[in-house]
């Protein structure tokens, strides 16, 4: 056998082989990025479907809360009042006898607080003033509920600045200054609280500072509360990020979303 | 020529010396079918250094292809037994002793140690290909994180590119040695080349995985 035809077919062979293995990986990995890539499109889809599904609940239970605080502030607290206008009456007719008198004026005590109540769990489900005079003004009477304790000092400083018209958006940042206020009053042992909005290009970002014990939002499981606060914030179509202070005292939670079109 | 293909086996060897190193620093770190492909690692480095030294001392190699046949065959068989069982099919260690059998026979009847035994390895290859492709066939059936099965692919696709590189000059091995020295180089250098670049990656691969997390079997 001549050499070089032989040293030809080798070479050849080597190279044909080596093709067709890495034609095999070559394959291989296409497939798997074929199989990620259908993969992540099931994933996107899961994520979306999940999330239209996050925020039809939420819409139906803030449906849901706006009805029942309607019912018991139209419904339930009218009658309420009649009943309360009525003790009066029978009030004036049995003046005269004391053990009668006694008993209305603890029906009357009763009934004042249940009316009390009804209005402080209406406006807990869903705030008139946020509904009758917007955001800006919601928030400064919350401020003041909260300054009115003496144990902790709330500050908002340009509520004017966040200016929003959907009534949804609104709600959800209501909500998210709710509960991060709850935190801070549950957890924190603040003392003073500040919200500051600010408005940078398209964006209004609104800075929730505490000055309590603060807490490492990388390391704290989500609890329902921080679920809701970064569910709340997407459903604002921007994002919410959690610091800790500089000298690592209090909180720092940031809030941005786009501005109305 | 010669020179060249000197410094590309003298390059071959210093990075199965550096795999096998590795391997050796970390086994720990290695479990399942990995410990396998760590010693069929330390395994080439030991072949491929010691026949380069005989032969730079002019002493006869061969028997050193007798000897890594059977240990190569016999890691191989184990290593695929193993990634085979790991994805729920049927082992292939049944093999094992049959293999060593004939590779033995081929060795002391056929092609003694004083010749080079290329019918065993070009068998050895051959079937090396063969279990690579089937294995890589049946990965892409399943659903293991992405950075399990690339790591996996490299390594068996590794081992699969060095045998198929192997495959033809083993067989015609016997031939190639009678011919002139300067029409070997060809080969030998085409095939040191592939086997260099394979190591090179090999090394990457291993020196990434193994210095950022363990390896899970």
């Amino acid at each position: 056998m001549e050499d070089a035809p032989v040293i030809i077919f080798i070479v050849v062979s080597m190279i044909i082989l080596l093709i067709i293995s890495l034609s095999v990986l070559w394959f291989f990995y296409h497939a798997q990025n074929k199989i990620i890539k259908m993969k992540m499109k099931e994933q996107a889809a899961k994520i979306e479907y999940h999330k239209n599904l996050l925020l039809n609940t939420i819409k139906t239970q803030e449906n849901e809360r706006a009805r029942i605080a309607g019912e018991l502030h139209d419904d339930v607290a009218s009658k309420l009042n009649v009943v309360h206008l009525n003790i009066h009456l029978l009030k004036k007719i049995s003046g005269n006898i004391p053990e009668h008198a006694k008993i209305i004026d603890q029906i009357e005590t009763s009934l004042n607080e249940g009316i009390h109540r009804t209005r402080v769990i209406s406006h807990e489900l869903m705030p008139q003033v946020l509904k009758k005079f917007g955001f800006h003004y919601a928030l400064h009477e919350l401020a003041q509920s909260i300054n009115v304790s003496g144990g902790l000092h709330l500050e908002v400083t340009d509520g004017h600045l966040c200016a929003i018209s959907d009534d949804f958006k609104v709600l959800h940042l209501f909500r998210i200054i709710q509960e991060l206020l709850s935190n801070t009053i549950k957890y924190a042992r603040a003392q003073n609280i500040t919200i500051t909005f600010e408005n940078i290009d398209d964006f209004i970002i609104m800075t929730y500072r505490d000055d309590g014990i603060g807490f490492d939002a990388e390391k704290t499981s989500d609890g329902l509360g921080l679920f809701n606060i970064k569910t709340r914030s997407e459903l604002l179509g921007g994002e919410v990020i959690f610091k800790n202070d500089a000298n690592q005292q209090g909180c720092i939670c940031i809030v941005k979303f786009k501005k109305d079109e | 020529m010669h020179d060249i293909f000197r410094i590309i086996v003298w390059s071959v060897v210093g990075l199965s010396v550096l795999l096998a190193g590795l391997t050796i620093i970390r086994f720990k770190a290695f479990s399942g079918y990995l410990r396998y492909y760590g010693l069929w690692m330390i395994n080439s480095a030991i072949m491929e250094t010691a026949s380069k030294l005989l032969v730079d001392f002019d002493y006869q190699n061969l028997f050193l292809f007798h000897l890594n046949a059977v240990i190569e065959y016999s890691l191989l068989v184990l290593l695929f037994n193993h990634l085979l069982k790991d994805i729920g099919h049927k082992g292939i260690h049944f093999i094992l002793f049959p293999g060593i059998a004939v590779i033995l026979l081929n060795s002391l009847f056929i092609q003694t140690p004083d010749t080079f035994n290329s019918y065993s390895l070009t068998l050895i290859s051959l079937g090396t290909v063969l279990f690579c492709v089937y294995y890589f066939i049946l990965l892409s059936d399943l659903s293991w994180s992405l950075d399990k099965k690339m790591f996996q692919a490299i390594l068996i696709g590794a081992i699969l590119v060095l045998h198929v590189s192997s495959l033809i000059p083993i067989l015609f091995g016997n031939h190639l040695v009678l011919m002139e020295l300067n029409k070997q180089y060809i080969i030998w250098i085409l095939r040191a080349c592939i086997v260099l670049v394979v190591k090179i990656i090999m090394f990457y691969t291993l020196l990434s995985y193994l210095f950022t997390e363990d390896i899970k079997d």
